[in-house]
């Protein structure tokens, strides 16, 4: 009888075995390492890409919030974990871009694979609607004028805060910098006229902008914005600066490719579910999507710009 | 608004929304108990599950959670001197010594029933005034959160009125502690040897460390301060004599509950500590407070219960979130595909009206089950000493990994604990130092946006009003316990001559 049941688990076991070794990918949970806390934006748009492209691939995608060290803490965990494909990161350019500063020592750029790209969002520059400036020639001429401007915007050697010092470059004046701790914070400082102007996201004052309390004055990206139509882009005002936020995944450099593309192929086809296209346009963004290849290259170049314009922050 | 009211209620009294009610107040109420867990963790928890549910029970779900982890937080304050969410830290003060005195059944009374009723006014008071308050909350910028923070700071006086030497000592390493991390004016390092000290010393952590962990060493010592008047019956609930000697109490900290969670960023955190200073000094037995003084359970408990509603005029009038808790609750919302925001109340006042009844209804519930489990759950404090530092360790360590996922936290949290115990040893007070670490970040971000907006002019937090009140009110409140110091000593060796 023992002897049965001996024979007869070793043989399930063996079954067990099989199955799972032929099992194509995936096999078991994903993990997508998130470096902002639980139910910020980044967060929630991971949590929304995890539900859409679940069954896609037939496994659960499960979001683990790992916060800390300025976005470290992630690329650590993510770096400590195997290329196996069960560990992939969410990243934003403003994540990216703290290599080149408070993480340069850290990590390299080149340690990551990125995956694709989900939102790419310019940045926008916004005054109160009763301001007495209504364009940003107005801005540059009352700082010409000697007038203190208190610019503010979510911290310092962020992509806002450089769009601001490269603005006061090419128009060759000077404005205060108000380093706040994020939107939310830049936001209620102007409405409350503790800041004249501020650099945010343009989502985060979209709202303020309907109900006729803000105006934006500009934003940073290569085109205008489909929801912002009168917004012009500063190029077309005459000053060279393009800067975004994207906000996609990425892997530890080493993913087998087939691996690599099977999470990319099955993010790309839960981010057209029409669920996830609803999701996208309440939050007021638009459609960022680019494939390994396209999204490498855009980081690679937005990392280098970075790097450059740190230089005007000595 | 009567109408907007009465429509509020139809929609909280559907069956969905009841049952997202009970849900939601009975799941925050053991998150807010669990020591590391905290009300933006459970609401962030919660989120995915109101994917595929209607706006308004989905938000009454989230509220009611939000408001029920204050109230959950003081039992574990009070029970094992771990503060289970960071607002419940002034409520360990007082709370802790009832239980070693055998009186756990009446803290937990005091702290469930002030929770109820400053939940309940409060919500009356964010129906009432939102809309005309929401211009309040924009007043305050770099100079108003300086004169803030400082007045927080003030607190440390009164809090530490058996050695004043000591209790500042102890809140000065608070911030020496806090400049640890990003300085986030300059963008550069401070102390950060490692990444994981980027953005600070976790305050949780810290918190834990210093109540609880230095809490487990004092037991297994052996000398857990049970006093001799530790009965068998620790399980007695207030007496009406009792909570009519805290009525007054709850209706201030109701009040200074509310008006501080508007301020966005101050929040419940920040009202328990100004709620209990401000029941410390009006009270006819100041002696009491730190010892097992009731007023001071209900002057914290029913501030940080307000400071939720407070939180929600900012949120539900400009959408700026006045808490962590409540920017989470702005993601749901806009999953929901809401904009909490100027327009909500006049495109969708089902939203924050149902939010309002569902809170008028989530007061009584939480009072009444609150007070029949509060004599089960005071039956913890004749668990014998050595089971239950073991039981505490393993919650802290377990909560603590919570925060962030990671061993970082525990860690933290177990060496504060060893510091913690130490200071105690030596009679240097833990408070004034978590107070310190709360205050610190907050009053030095803002002293130097309030420079840099006055140009480096140091008047600027004199030529504005509400900063220049705040300032001579928190001076008022440093100086006024060494005043009394002085002259008590003057009185009793003129007596003793």
């Amino acid at each position: 009888m023992t002897k049965f049941v001996l024979t007869m688990s070793l043989a399930i076991l063996l079954l067990v075995v099989c199955t799972t070794a032929d099992a194509a990918f995936p096999e078991k949970n994903i993990t997508i390492l998130n470096s902002s806390t639980a139910g910020s934006p980044t967060d929630l748009l991971a949590r929304q890409v995890a539900h859409y492209t679940e069954p896609h691939l037939k496994q659960p995608l499960i979001v683990l919030n790992k916060p800390g060290g300025g976005g470290g803490v992630m690329f650590a965990a993510l770096l400590a974990a195997p290329t196996d494909g069960y560990t992939i990161g969410s990243v934003t350019a403003a994540q990216m871009a703290a290599l080149q500063a408070q993480l340069k020592n850290d990590f390299s750029f080149d340690s990551f694979d990125f995956l694709c790209n989900v939102q790419l969002e310019p940045y926008a520059i916004a005054v109160l609607t009763d301001s007495p400036w209504q364009s940003i020639g107005d801005v540059v001429e009352a700082a010409k004028s000697g007038k203190n401007i208190l610019f503010g915007g979510q911290g310092t050697g962020s992509s806002m805060h450089l769009m601001a010092l490269q603005l006061s470059k090419l128009a060759d004046v000077k404005f205060t910098w108000l380093p706040y701790q994020g939107g939310a914070e830049s936001v209620t400082n102007l409405l409350g006229g503790h800041a004249e102007i501020i650099a945010t996201a343009p989502a985060t004052v979209m709202q303020y902008v309907e109900a006729g309390q803000v105006k934006v004055l500009a934003i940073s990206g290569e085109s205008r914005l489909s929801y912002l139509p009168d917004a012009p882009t500063l190029k077309e005002l005459g000053y060279d600066i393009v800067l975004t936020q994207y906000r996609g995944f990425i892997a530890k450099k080493g993913i087998p490719e087939e691996i690599k593309a099977q999470l990319v192929d099955a993010i790309s086809k839960g981010i057209r579910e029409p669920g996830f296209k609803e999701f996208m346009a309440q939050s007021k963004q638009e459609d960022g999507y680019m494939d390994p290849a396209a999204f490498y290259e855009y980081a690679k170049k937005d990392f280098d710009k970075i790097g450059e314009l740190m230089q005007l922050m000595q | 608004m009567l109408e907007n009211l009465v429509s509020g209620f139809g929609y909280a009294f559907q069956q969905h929304s009841l049952a997202a009610l009970c849900a939601g107040t009975l799941i925050g109420y053991f998150i807010g108990a669990m020591p590391g867990l905290n009300p933006t963790l459970g609401i962030s928890l919660l989120i995915p599950f109101t994917f595929g549910m209607k706006p308004i029970p989905a938000m009454i779900l989230l509220s009611s959670l939000y408001m029920a982890c204050e109230y959950g937080g003081a039992i574990t304050a009070i029970l094992i001197n771990t503060p289970g969410t960071s607002a419940a830290a002034a409520t360990a003060l007082d709370g802790y010594p009832l239980t070693l005195q055998g009186k756990a059944g009446k803290a937990l009374g005091i702290s469930i029933i002030s929770s109820g009723l400053g939940s309940f006014f409060s919500t009356l008071l964010l129906i009432a005034f939102a809309i005309p308050l929401a211009r309040f909350a924009l007043s305050f910028g770099g100079p108003e959160y300086f004169a803030l923070a400082l007045f927080g700071l003030s607190i440390v006086s009164s809090l530490a009125s058996d050695s004043l030497i000591k209790g500042w000592s102890a809140a000065i390493m608070g911030l020496l502690f806090s400049c640890v991390g990003m300085d986030t004016i300059n963008g550069v390092g401070r102390y950060t040897p490692h990444l994981y000290l980027l953005e600070g010393l976790p305050f949780i952590a810290v918190m834990i460390g210093l109540f609880a962990i230095s809490e487990v060493f004092v037991l297994l010592e052996g000398r857990s301060g049970k006093g001799e008047n530790f009965t068998g019956r620790v399980d007695a609930l207030p007496t009406g004599a009792e909570m009519k000697s805290c009525g007054i109490t709850v209706v201030r900290g109701t009040l200074i509950g509310f008006i501080v969670g508007i301020i966005p960023a101050a929040g419940a955190n920040i009202a328990s500590w100004v709620s209990y200073n401000d029941a410390k000094r009006r009270s006819r037995s100041p002696e009491l407070f730190g010892n097992g003084a009731l007023e001071g359970i209900a002057a914290s408990e029913s501030a940080n219960n307000s400071a939720v509603s407070g939180a929600l005029v900012p949120l539900l009038t400009l959408g700026i979130p006045g808490s962590s808790a409540a920017a989470v609750l702005i993601g749901a919302l806009t999953i929901q595909g809401l904009q909490p925001g100027p327009l909500l109340f006049t495109r969708n006042p089902e939203i924050p009206y149902s939010i309002f009844a569902a809170f008028l209804l989530s007061a009584p519930l939480m009072t009444v089950f609150g007070l029949t489990c509060s004599k089960f759950f005071a039956r913890v404090s004749s668990v014998p000493d050595e089971i239950l530092a073991f039981c505490i360790f393993g919650v802290c360590v377990l909560g603590t990994y919570a925060i962030g996922n990671s061993m970082f936290h525990v860690w933290v949290s177990l060496g504060f604990g060893v510091l913690g115990y130490f200071m105690r040893k030596f009679g240097f007070p833990t408070a004034p130092m978590v107070l310190a670490i709360v205050l610190g970040p907050m009053a030095e971000t803002n002293l130097r946006l309030a420079l840099l907006m006055g140009g480096g002019n140091a008047g600027i937090f004199f030529s504005r009003p509400i900063s220049l009140v705040i300032i001579l009110v928190s001076l008022a409140s440093f100086l006024s316990p060494i005043f009394k110091n002085i002259v008590h000593k003057k009185l009793s060796s003129r007596e003793g001559q």
